[in-house]
């Protein structure tokens, strides 16, 4: 599968080139609270997982079938807003979760079947239509807590998807599994018939349809999938945080902070997500520490994206593939 | 019975009429050329047979049944399978995966998918490019993958636009071998500039000028009509076949 | 000279599509390039233009061509004829034209008389969107939009290719023609026989090598050569 755009070497090195970066990315999230261990690094690692699961998600739509969507706030917000009614009304968390996951599908399909007859740049620019509406409708709704959104008081331990006190590696290492699993199924997908075609999609879309795929069903289904993954994202987020507010699920900010995490890290791998949401973390954090929170941070994202377009569409993965090939051709 | 059959298409592109009323029929295990000076009308015509273009008029019929209008991913299924004149190759996907994408549309594995697209190379005579990527071959093999992808679908009739284009005398000669091998299973319609590749594999030919249907014949009595010497094979070619 | 090269290397990745290939071209001379498929041609005409960086050296009027960029190598005077064409195709046949010779000079009609009387079929679709041509009329198209720059060189990479046979002879006997006026020209082409009747000099291409090259008519009644490199 040319997803990563690796060349086969020989064989000792193509081994290396297929584990290690499983090898990297189980160790590195793995290891991370133990190594980083204050409470500061502890949520730091949690955002970093929301994130990266929601990346993940989102590629399934923007990386393979290269539908780029600015919309997906909307699916985070549906997540979030899931568990918080829950609280309110005193369900299950994990329930409202599943159940949150099950909104957010028929919601993209709802929006897909209009939405699917755009192509490129009107798709695109659609994507942010229908997230602002929603972000409008939460706004105004009484029973969606309006602007305030909501506060929620879990109680604590796995039943109820919380844990309190100042550490919360448990949070973290819920996270990391929430996001194994996305990347798993996420590897599946790219290896089946599914995964293939939503990459015949992405490269020539007349020449898929006329190979017999369906091309709306393949986007819909890759719609369906990343909708899914962003609302368990958003779950997670609003478990954490206990908290839910339109301003941070629903609008277009958080949809453009998923989008920048995917791209920053290379669209046409399963680890750019990944990769992106480290690199964004702890760029973002350190730009808050140097220049305060004021959403500085989103304007060196910015830069770096117009970079990243100009010079290497495929992200850090892809500057990292051209630094391996470089290596390579030293080597021989 | 007829495994195509064409009736009255007509399709307008504003005031111009890229095909008047045409009609014809393929029999099953036949190879049907097409002719016809540039702008004829006969990539138009493929359009509309394989979905990509409504007709103004007139219907197409698969194996008795009323394909009209349907959608290009539906016609596959039908049993239908085409290639692009301007090639549309998937540049990101190298050869073997793009002949997957087609096989993917009988095989639901990727392990049977990969093992048809690499029996397809095979016939096709590519398999030596299987893990070049598309954006990385010349324009030939492109058309190369084209054919080996529709056929990936395992078609009751394929649609050949030009398909053999831009080879040279020897690698000419390997392409009328390779059709040769296919049509033992697929019925044919081929579009082709190229006499030495067209002539001596088809059956029977049909003639398009200006939109329309001009005459049908087998291949000798094409070469020798003076209509189409005019309209479309030229002096050179008259020159060479006395 | 008005072009040289010497030793052009070119590759892909690993692969290697040009090792070390000389060629000149004198100012008013046509010359043919043979070869099958994947012998180089079409990377030679990359490299001349700029769009594959190369190895080794390219001198063009006494310029180095390859310390040029792409966009500046057509207002040297160097009009390339891709295969598989490129024409913008939202624009109309007119304004291709137009853009194909305004890089050089300002357009005026004779340009235009030029090229619609080699191709009346253009003539008659001038206002039609180049996307929406029909794979030949595509080819007349690109062919006169390099015409409109009145390139030093032109370089037509398989002119012939998806042209009506009636037409093929119509297209050589538009170049021999240009040939005769003193245009310089570079082609190359699948089609030796009609490669060898219009060219001054050719030169055969093989798994990115010249392996040989010579005055077309000498070429052509070299009976070792037919059999060994053009097939004929
Ligand atoms: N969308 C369109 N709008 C206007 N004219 C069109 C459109 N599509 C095709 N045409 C015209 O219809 C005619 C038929 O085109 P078509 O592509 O079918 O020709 P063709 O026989 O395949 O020619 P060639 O041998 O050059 O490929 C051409 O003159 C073309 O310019
Ligand atoms: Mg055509």
């Amino acid at each position: 599968m040319n997803v990563n755009g690796l060349p086969q070497g020989s064989s000792v090195w193509g081994m290396v080139r297929q584990y290690l970066p499983w090898v990297l990315f189980l160790g590195f999230f793995a290891l991370y609270p133990i190594v980083f261990d204050s409470p500061s690094d502890h949520t730091l690692g949690i955002k970093m997982m929301w994130f990266a699961i929601a990346a993940t998600g989102w590629n399934m739509l923007g990386g393979f079938a290269g539908q780029i969507s600015l919309g997906h706030a909307t699916f985070f917000g549906v997540g979030a807003y899931a568990v918080a009614l829950a609280d309110e009304y005193e369900w299950n968390p994990w329930l409202a979760m599943i159940l949150g996951m099950g909104v957010a599908a028929i919601i993209a399909v709802i929006i897909g079947w209009p939405v699917f007859r755009l192509k490129g740049h009107y798709f695109t620019i659609a994507t942010i239509g229908t997230g602002e509406i929603a972000f409008l409708l939460v706004r105004n709704s009484e029973f969606l807590g309006g602007t305030e959104g909501f506060l929620m008081r879990s109680d604590e331990g796995f039943l109820n998807f919380y844990w309190g006190g100042r550490q919360k590696w448990e949070f973290y290492y819920l996270g990391f599994v929430l996001l194994l699993l996305a990347v798993v199924s996420t590897v599946m997908i790219s290896k089946s018939r599914m995964g293939y075609y939503l990459q015949a999609i992405r490269n020539n879309q007349e020449a898929a349809s006329s190979l017999g795929v369906p091309i709306a069903k393949y986007k819909q289904l890759a719609f369906i999938y990343s909708a899914v993954f962003v609302s368990i994202a958003g779950s997670y987020f609003a478990q954490q945080l206990q908290f839910a507010g339109p301003d941070e699920a629903f609008s277009l900010d958080t949809s453009i902070r998923i989008t920048i995490i995917a791209v920053i890290g290379g669209v046409l791998s399963k680890w750019g997500p990944m990769i992106g949401a480290i690199v964004f973390l702890f760029l973002s954090e350190w730009t808050n520490i140097r220049f305060g929170g004021n959403g500085f941070d989103l304007v060196i994202f910015g830069f770096i994206v117009m970079v990243m377009a100009a010079f290497e569409p495929n992200g850090l993965i892809g500057l990292g593939n051209r630094f391996a090939h470089l290596l390579e051709k030293a080597k021989s | 019975m007829n495994l195509l059959r064409v009736e009255g298409i007509t399709k307008y592109f504003g005031g111009l009429a890229a095909n008047k009323d045409i009609t014809f029929e393929v029999e099953e295990g036949e190879l049907l050329g097409v002719i016809g000076p540039n702008g004829a009308g006969k990539t138009t015509l493929f359009e509309q047979i394989s979905g990509f273009k409504k007709p103004s008029e007139g219907r197409v019929i698969l194996d008795g049944k009323d394909i009209t209008a349907q959608r290009p991913d539906k016609i596959c299924s039908a049993g239908l399978a085409r290639t692009f004149q301007i090639v549309k190759t998937f540049p990101e996907l190298t050869v073997l995966e793009n002949v997957m994408i087609g096989s993917f549309h009988r095989e639901s594995s990727s392990r049977a998918a990969r093992k048809y697209a690499g029996e397809v190379l095979e016939r096709v005579r590519f398999s030596h490019k299987a893990d070049a990527l598309g954006k990385e071959l010349t324009l030939a093999g492109r058309k190369r993958v084209e054919v080996a992808r529709a056929v990936a679908t395992r078609p009751r009739i394929l649609l050949l636009d030009e398909a053999m284009a831009g080879l040279n005398k020897q690698e000419s000669a390997e392409a009328v071998e390779v059709v040769r091998d296919l049509r033992k299973e697929v019925t044919v319609v081929m579009i082709e500039h190229v006499m030495e590749i067209l002539m001596p594999l088809s059956d029977r030919i049909v003639v398009l000028v200006e939109g329309q249907k001009l005459l049908e014949g087998t291949p000798e009595e094409i070469a020798s009509n003076p209509q189409v010497l005019a309209a479309y094979l030229g002096e050179r070619f008259a020159a060479r076949n006395k | 000279m008005l072009l040289e090269i010497n030793d052009l290397k070119v590759t892909y990745g690993g692969a290697i599509a040009l090792n070390g290939v000389s060629l000149n071209i004198e100012r008013g001379e046509a010359v043919g390039l043979v070869g099958s498929n994947g012998a180089g041609k079409t990377s030679l005409f990359k490299a001349i233009s700029g769009i594959v960086p190369a190895e080794g050296s390219i001198t063009f009027d006494n310029k180095d061509l390859l310390a040029l960029k792409a966009h500046e190598v057509p207002s040297l005077g160097l009009a390339h004829v891709p295969e598989g064409r490129r024409l913008f195709p939202r624009l109309s046949i007119e304004d291709n034209l137009l853009l194909g010779g305004s890089s050089t000079h300002v357009v005026d009609q004779s340009d235009f008389d030029r090229v619609y009387k080699l191709f009346p079929k253009l003539l008659e679709r001038k206002t039609q969107l180049a996307g929406t041509l029909s794979g030949g009329e595509q080819q007349m198209a690109a062919i006169g939009r390099a015409l409109m720059s009145r390139p030093e060189i032109l370089m037509l990479d398989e002119p012939s290719l998806g042209i009506a046979p009636v037409l093929v002879e119509g297209i050589y006997k538009a170049i021999a023609q240009l040939r005769d006026e003193g245009q310089t020209i570079l082609l190359a082409e699948q089609n030796v026989m009609e490669c060898l009747e219009v060219c001054n000099r050719t030169y055969v291409l093989q798994t990115g090598q010249v392996v040989t090259s010579g005055p077309s008519d000498e070429l052509a009644e070299n009976d070792e050569i037919r059999k060994a490199f053009l097939g004929i």
